[in-house]
């Protein structure tokens, strides 16, 4: 088991690597650079002064080892746009606001989504079940950012505010207000996903003979749902959750802009517009860093519901 | 009413495809006593498994519909005016059933002793510690070695035959009046069917369960059943004691499948006998005998109308229109002895 931990360790950190590696080259070969981003025209004597301050003016394979070096150290560098803020200080004060949404629209959409997958899997031609097809078929045809807009037209302006975002010293109602509305933007897709997936996955282990055999004990129907049929049609969510998660916990910045909501994947994209190379390099290495975070996770979750894998990893293969 | 512990009276049993309506069962009448073990005999869409099915409720309404004057009766009561609290009840305690395939009948996710543990603790009133030492006792019942480790490991780690041995004890967990074995060996290679076969009779022979034996392998049968039952679409064609079944077959199915069955002393190295076609389309099934479009002795009215029982003996009976004294004047008698025992 420490061994597989280590493992996957040593795999994440060259992931990671790989990762940087291909963002540091790739970064630099896009048109435009820091000192030709901002609406200013720039003198040539102040552009060559900032180029020698970033250490722009090096060789890009002498300024790739100086990134590498300062990274070791823990230090991702200071923001171009932003003098004086340092990478690590920005990801610390963007992040939450992310986490939040994400975490939120993530057990949202895994709640319902779980609950009108088995719902519609129990009830399949009936009324229920075409719901269910209908609710993921807008959420997988229509994007996010419509459909945060149409909330903002419809559902905002009497308890919900159009944008803002929790602030310091809110009370749950407040919290609750300001996160709906972009919570249920971001929810939609995970929903109309886990809800087909779990529908069909349900009615995969509604089909299995071991059903029968628990339904011929003389288990209730309550009791074959919870302890026959939950724990093995889950497993196979579990390998698209887990990088559905990543995404929303780091990607919603389309649903950030529109409610105006300080996370850091609005900020990601502005680095990448300002040509923010620390910037863009901090926030690329810290999404991916979450994103193996949770197929990890995903892994153990996996041997946590099947015994199976527990096995296999727990003998190294 | 009756002395039998399970009653079945003219069971109908219909599917409801796109296609129409399947009439998998058409009228099956079978009775089983305490403790007495009655085989089930047929080949592949027969109705035997749905029969079996119907006896534990397990038959899923829609699609499929259980006709108003069918009867099962368990002890004199008809199960099927049961409520879905009576059938709980009823299921695993009364009556209980081991499937055909052991590879796919246990839940993967759930300790072996924990889906024994359940079907206890479903229907008595025992702590679960006490449930634990039924299971262990249970497992040692069925043969398995070291039962007390065995508990706690999952399906996965039991060869088939050990996980049948499972099935076998999950059944056995409540001391079923009544236990429906839906055949059980037909995933298992063949020393294992022999061991898993003799581990059957003892139980039935200790506990005192009566057991319905499904299979199409008249082989399986022959050591273990009193009574056989042989049916072929949807139909019971032909029922009687073992003796009189294999000795003396009434029917030509009954005869025609006792020729199928493999003979490893046969030393004339004879080639297998098959029985030519195919079954009839329950979805339009036919009028007369089900049989009839595959029998070699077919007549015009096995076409137009079913036959009715005949008694051979007490236990013995047959439905075949070459026992109705008119096929006697039509044949002869000698043509029809030749016939019924297989010439």
């Amino acid at each position: 088991m420490v061994k597989y931990i280590l493992k996957k360790i040593i795999y994440m950190i060259v992931t990671l690597w790989i990762i940087l590696t291909v963002t540091f080259f790739l970064m630099y070969s896009m048109p435009g650079d820091p000192t030709q981003a901002s609406a200013k025209v720039l003198p040539e004597a102040v552009q060559k002064n900032l180029e020698a301050k970033w250490g722009l003016d090096k060789p890009l394979g002498e300024q790739y080892v100086i990134y590498l070096k300062n990274l070791i150290h823990g230090n991702m560098g200071e923001s171009y746009m932003t003098p004086g803020l340092t990478a690590n200080q920005a990801i610390e004060e963007r992040f939450p606001a992310s986490l939040q949404l994400g975490l939120q629209a993530v057990a949202v959409s895994l709640i319902l989504g779980l609950i009108l997958g088995i719902l519609a899997a129990f009830n399949r031609g009936k009324w229920i079940d075409f719901v269910t097809i209908f609710i993921a078929i807008l959420g997988v045809s229509i994007p996010s950012f419509v459909f945060a807009a149409l909330l903002q037209k419809y559902a905002a302006g009497g308890i919900f505010p159009i944008i803002g975002w929790v602030t310091e010293g809110m009370g749950l109602a407040d919290i609750f207000k300001y996160t709906a509305l972009p919570t249920m933007a971001a929810a939609i897709s995970g929903i109309a996903t886990y809800s087909r997936f779990m529908r069909s996955s349900v009615l995969d282990v509604l089909g299995a003979d071991y059903i029968l055999l628990a339904k011929s004990k003389g288990c209730s129907r309550f009791q074959i749902i919870w302890r026959h049929v939950m724990r093995n049609a889950i497993t196979p969510i579990i390998s698209i959750v887990a990088p559905q998660i990543a995404a929303i916990v780091t990607g919603s910045f389309v649903i950030e802009r529109i409610f105006s909501i300080p996370g850091l994947g609005r900020y990601y994209v502005d680095s990448v517009n300002g040509r923010d190379y620390p910037m863009i390099l901090a926030t690329t290495l810290f999404f991916s860093m979450i994103f193996i975070i949770c197929m990890v996770g995903m892994d153990i979750l996996y041997a946590v519901v099947d015994p199976r894998v527990r096995k296999s990893i727990i003998d190294g293969n | 009413m009756s002395e039998h512990l399970l009653d079945i009276e003219n069971l109908k049993v219909s599917f409801h495809t796109y296609a129409g309506e399947v009439q998998a069962v058409r009228g099956v009448s079978l009775k089983v006593n305490a403790g007495e073990c009655i085989a089930v005999v047929g080949e592949s869409g027969s109705g035997k498994t749905v029969t079996s099915k119907a006896v534990l409720g397990l038959i899923a309404e829609p699609p499929g519909e259980i006709k108003k004057d069918s009867r099962i009766l368990f002890e004199g009561k008809n199960i099927l005016d049961f409520t879905e609290k009576e059938w709980r009840n009823f299921r695993g305690k009364d009556a209980a059933m081991i499937f055909q395939d052991p590879m796919t009948s246990l839940n993967p996710t759930m300790k072996v002793g924990k889906q024994i543990m359940e079907s206890i603790l479903l229907h008595n009133k025992i702590s679960k510690q006490e449930a634990k030492e039924r299971a262990i006792e249970l497992l040692r019942q069925v043969n398995i070695p070291n039962p007390e480790d065995r508990l706690n490991q999952y399906p996965y780690e039991f060869s088939g035959g050990m996980r049948q041995r499972v099935v076998i004890a999950i059944a056995l967990a409540c001391n079923p009046k009544l236990m429906i074995a839906d055949e059980p060996t037909t995933a298992l290679d063949v020393t294992i069917q022999a061991q898993i076969m003799k581990l059957l009779k003892e139980i039935q022979k200790k506990n005192n369960t009566a057991v319905i034996m499904i299979t199409h392998d008249l082989g399986v049968v022959a050591g273990m059943a009193e009574y056989i039952t042989v049916m072929y679409a949807g139909c019971v064609v032909e029922s009687g004691k073992v003796e009189e079944i294999f000795h003396n077959p009434q029917h030509p199915y009954t005869s025609a499948l006792l020729k199928a069955v493999p003979n490893m002393e046969n030393e004339n190295k004879s080639e297998l006998q098959i029985i030519p076609g195919t079954p009839p389309d329950l979805i339009m099934p036919p009028k007369g005998c089900g049989f009839a479009s595959r029998c070699r002795y077919c007549m015009g009215i096995c076409k137009e109308q079913s036959p009715d029982f005949t008694h051979v003996s007490e236990s013995h009976k047959a439905a075949c229109w070459l026992h109705h004294p008119m096929a006697k004047k039509v044949l002869g008698t000698e043509d029809i002895r030749r016939v019924l025992e297989n010439e």
